[in-house]
């Protein structure tokens, strides 16, 4: 090793960029050189430099009470704080209270377990903390909170049993509460139940209310001040620490961000001027939070998780959690408007909405969903953006029962531009204006058709105009006819391969001896092809039903829609089954004033048919196939069931939605729309896109079930093999369908098998007829 | 303090650019003992100082909307410094008659006084925003470096040991003490003109 002195190398030393052994040298190197000892410290700085640093940096008293706060300790305050007790259990005594422990330190104070000897009881004990205590300031806050909580009397706000203002440390006594918080919870098992997230928010909410009638605004609403009481499972929001009268802005601390960010609201996180809306944000973002496991504004730092919320829209509740209603994710995504006057009105009403819709969850047959929230749940469908393939197709026993074979297949909007012709509408003409929107005209009947039995040509069509729009949920057009601007007729159809079939209805306000007929079905050729040109199908093998997707009418086909047809052509003969079914099970129910009567109905269903085969068993049973559109035929029977668009539509949402886990809902949605006239029942399986079991109708049979089975067992054996849930349901029993059952049968591969009976003694709920 | 210097909301999220965000947090950091002990040694209360504190930070941040409009002045540290200065020199020296009501109208119209001339307020607080300036520097050095070579330096260089009983306390060279010592200091200078240099 060298022993040169060298600049260089105490430069490098100093700035420590000298290897391992260059260190060790000059180690060893200053051990003898007082020179370069010296030369390293005027490298350093200097001898001045050293004594600024020597007298700055050393702490002094002040120093230390910068900083008591965080080197404060249990001992400490017990020695400083308590008076000494006799029990040696205890940290010490406080004004007549035995305190037990130390629970927790906030900002503003200190939290005790402790032990109220005159009332036998163990309570908490909020104080001011020691260091905040001489100043007049804070003690009057503290006093003001405390008082302010203590105003709140609401099962759901932390009550005070006694506020001590004066005093060396003030402090307020409050029950000790035993559970664990929100926050503790959400750790353990997140997201929480639907019903949970509901019951808890609503308690929340209905003490933000009652905080609300005093002018109070919590201002730090988050899972961590909300408190789960164990057993009964009561919701308390504790910590009304930073709460304070609404008009009273002036006293935000500064150093301490008041209110945890990632629970503020928009115009908190401005320091704007605050009212209860803020807290129905954070609210919000709790809700959002239980019911996604995730906080919906949560960024790496303060700063982002600040802009996120005032800018940012957070991820859709749908698309972290699809499961849950579409009526959850509005009522939290409209707590989460960023402008309050868009929030509702006020914790009240929040409180009393989720009530409702915590009810309507648990008792689905009795409590309907909340109204407002029916409709919105409706523009919230997103099925319809999902493509999806598939057929559907169901087979019916006339006379015995109605069995369905399900497969799938998704229609996109047909184009049904061009010329057209019938004998009643004359000629056709659409044009596309849009994708999905036609305009169109028509030439009326060339001659007078004798509509009715006496011959009256009345509802001959005059030439008239058409508007035509694609409904996406309906998988059908709908829309106008007749003269002028606004044509008041109304019209719905759906293209069948060469054939567009439909229902037009006259309007209501045309003199009543004009219109003898309110509802009449229309089928309009392809200019030029006859019904002769339709392929003829007829089969009279059964095979699966993937074979099935024949797309031209059979002879079947027509004669089972004759038989509708005629029915719904004339309402006072209600004999044969299929319509008499579809009348009987689906009540008149007054919706858009058009299609309201039974015929309608079944005329509207029987559009939702493509195709009907018949096949014979081999014990002469009939057993017919209906192929349809399944979304259209679904959407019929919802409709029809319940008699109201918004809701067949979310129970529609609720069955085909993306098949994540089951949707029960759709069927509580649907029983409570029916409740004690139950005729539909969807049941959802979750496996895949299609094992849903659907009970429509009744048909008059009593030995229904050897039949039943004997179709299975012939079924080449495989449909028998698949059946893995067959059961008979009965309706509760009144003076109209006593005696009337359902059956309904799900079958994996995607395949479904429908129908129903009436029984001549009553099957039991839920009674298993077939494994 | 705060264990974390943390801000009002509202001013952070006025602070867009994330340079200033720093700016504002170092700000902090330095003004806030140093405003802190400046007003104890005045003799204000703990609890009455720290309210003080806090309405000297809510004054500054309220005229943040003025840096915004004046950004040309130079570095947005530059400015808060600059602010918060004359404001608590300006506070100090109308001390006697406003002590503790000391409320937001009294603010505006102090910090829109000319700045601070030397007088011995302002030398005083210069002293302590200085100190809390090392203070900072030293806790940020203190990081970096080895706990050993911390305490070898604290030990000579502030507690004014020799190097030698320090090198027997600590199990190293007394040349490796020596070392210790000028690269702390060294060091401490370097982060002391950065943050300096900022103002």
């Amino acid at each position: 090793m060298n022993d040169v002195c060298s600049i260089e190398l105490l430069t490098k030393a100093v700035a420590n960029r000298l290897t391992a052994d260059e260190e060790t040298a000059l180690y060893d190197h200053l051990e003898r050189c007082d020179a370069c000892c010296a030369r390293m410290e005027q490298l350093a700085g200097g001898q001045h430099w050293q004594q600024e640093a020597a007298t700055l940096l050393v702490k002094d008293d002040l120093d230390a009470e910068v900083s008591e706060a965080s080197r404060w300790s249990d001992v400490d305050f017990s020695v400083e704080h308590l008076e000494p007790s006799d029990d040696a259990n205890v940290l010490g005594q406080l004004g007549g209270y035995d305190v037990l422990a130390v629970i927790g330190r906030g900002g503003m104070g200190i939290v005790l377990k402790a032990f109220d000897r005159e009332l036998k009881r163990v309570v908490a004990i909020k104080l001011l903390s020691p260091h905040l205590a001489h100043s007049s300031m804070a003690r009057k806050r503290f006093a003001r909170e405390a008082q302010a909580t203590a105003a709140v009397v609401n099962p759901h706000v932390i009550a005070i049993h006694h506020v001590q203002p004066t005093g060396r440390l003030p402090f307020l006594i409050m029950p000790l509460l035993a559970g664990e918080t929100l926050a503790q919870r959400l750790k353990s098992r997140a997201p929480l139940e639907l019903t949970e997230v509901l019951r808890i928010g609503m308690q929340i909410a209905s003490g933000l209310a009652a905080a609300d009638d005093q002018g109070l605004v919590h201002r730090d609403v988050k899972p961590a001040n909300i408190f789960l009481e164990k057993g009964i499972e009561r919701v308390v929001i504790t910590d009304f620490g930073l709460a304070r009268a609404a008009d009273d802005v002036s006293m935000t601390r500064m150093g301490v961000v008041a209110g945890t960010p990632e629970y503020m609201s928009p115009e908190q996180a401005r320091g704007e001027a605050l009212d209860g809306r803020s807290d129905l944000f954070s609210l919000g973002c709790v809700l959002y939070e239980m019911a996604t496991g995730v906080s919906p504004f949560r960024s790496e730092s303060t700063l982002a998780t600040l802009r996120r919320i005032v800018d940012e829209k957070p991820a859709a509740v749908a698309s972290l959690a699809p499961e849950l209603p579409p009526w959850f994710s509005y009522i939290v995504e409209r707590l989460l408007s960023k402008a309050p006057a868009q929030r509702f009105a006020s914790a009240r009403d929040v409180s009393q909405l989720l009530e409702a819709c915590l009810s309507h969850l648990q008792q689905p047959t009795s409590v309907p969903l909340p109204a407002s929230l029916v409709s919105r749940a409706a523009e919230r469908r997103s099925f319809f953006n999902s493509a999806r393939k598939g057929k559907l197709t169901m087979l019916g026993t006339c006379g015995i029962v109605l069995l369905g074979m399900v497969m799938w297949q998704a229609t996109d909007p047909p184009d049904i531009s061009g010329k057209w012709t019938s004998d009643e509408w004359g000629t056709v003409v659409l044009n596309a204006k849009e994708p999905g929107q036609y305009e169109g005209t028509y030439t009326g009947a060339e001659e007078a058709q004798p509509a009715n039995d006496d011959g009256s040509n009345a509802s001959a069509i005059q030439p008239g105009n058409l508007r035509l729009q694609w409904s996406a949920t309906e998988r059908r057009f709908k829309g106008n006819w007749g003269t002028g601007e606004a044509p008041k007729g109304m019209i719905s159809l759906r293209l069948y391969d060469k054939e567009i079939r439909g229902a037009w209805s006259t309007p209501d306000d045309l003199p009543k001896d004009t219109s003898p007929r309110k509802l009449m079905d229309l089928s309009w050729k392809r200019s030029g092809v006859t019904s002769n040109d339709l392929e003829v199908v007829h089969d009279n093998e059964m095979k699966n039903g993937q074979k099935s997707s024949h797309k031209k009418a059979s002879p079947e086909t027509n004669a089972f829609r004759k038989l509708f047809e005629s029915i719904a052509a004339s309402p006072p003969n209600p004999s044969p089954l299929p319509v008499k079914l579809f009348r009987d099970c689906f009540p008149r129910k007054s919706n858009d004033g058009t299609t309201d009567s039974p015929d309608a109905n079944a005329s509207f269903l029987l559009q939702s048919i493509e195709q009907i085969r018949r096949h014979e068993l081999p014990d002469g049973m009939m057993v017919y196939e209906l192929t349809v559109d399944p979304l259209s035929f679904f959407q019929e029977v919802c409709l029809l069931a319940t008699g109201d668009k918004s809701i067949a539509e979310e129970i529609l949402d609720g069955l085909l939605r993306d098949p994540v886990g089951p949707r029960i809902d759709a069927r509580q949605v649907l029983r409570n729309q029916l409740g004690n006239q139950v005729k539909l029942t969807c049941q959802f399986h979750g496996d895949r896109e299609f094992d849903y079991m659907v009970e429509i109708a009744l048909v008059d049979e009593a030995a229904f079930v050897p039949n039943f089975q004997r179709f299975f067992e012939s079924e080449e054996g495989v449909l028998a093999n698949d059946t893995k849930d067959l059961y008979v349901v009965t309706p509760p029993s009144g003076p109209t369908n006593q005696g009337r059952g359902f059956f309904g049968a799900t079958v994996r591969n995607h395949r479904l098998y429908w129908g129903s009976l009436k029984m001549v003694d009553p099957v039991r709920n839920g009674r298993r007829i077939l494994e | 303090m705060t264990p974390t210097p943390t801000t009002r909301a509202s001013l952070l999220f006025r602070l867009r650019d994330s340079q200033d965000h720093e700016a504002w947090v170092e700000f902090v950091e330095i003004y806030e003992p140093a405003i802190y002990r400046q007003l104890r040694k005045c003799g204000l209360q703990d609890a009455d100082a720290r309210e003080l504190m806090q309405e000297v930070f809510i004054a500054v941040s309220r005229r943040i909307e003025c840096w915004e409009l004046a950004k040309e002045q130079g570095s947005f540290r530059g400015w808060l410094r600059r602010v918060a200065r004359n404001l608590v020199i300006n506070w100090l020296k109308h001390s006697q008659r406003r002590m503790l009501a000391f409320g937001g109208q009294d603010t505006q119209t102090l910090m829109a006084e000319i700045a601070a001339e030397d007088c011995p307020e302002s030398i005083e607080f210069d002293k302590e925003l200085r100190r809390s300036i090392f203070q900072r520097a030293s806790e940020t050095v203190r990081q970096e470096q080895s706990p050993k070579t911390w305490q070898a330096f604290w030990s000579t260089a502030i507690d004014g040991e020799s190097p030698a009983v320090v090198a027997r306390e600590l199990g190293m060279s007394a040349g490796a003490v020596r070392v210790a010592k000028c690269r702390v200091l060294a060091r401490l200078r370097e982060v002391v003109v950065t943050l300096e240099n900022q103002s």
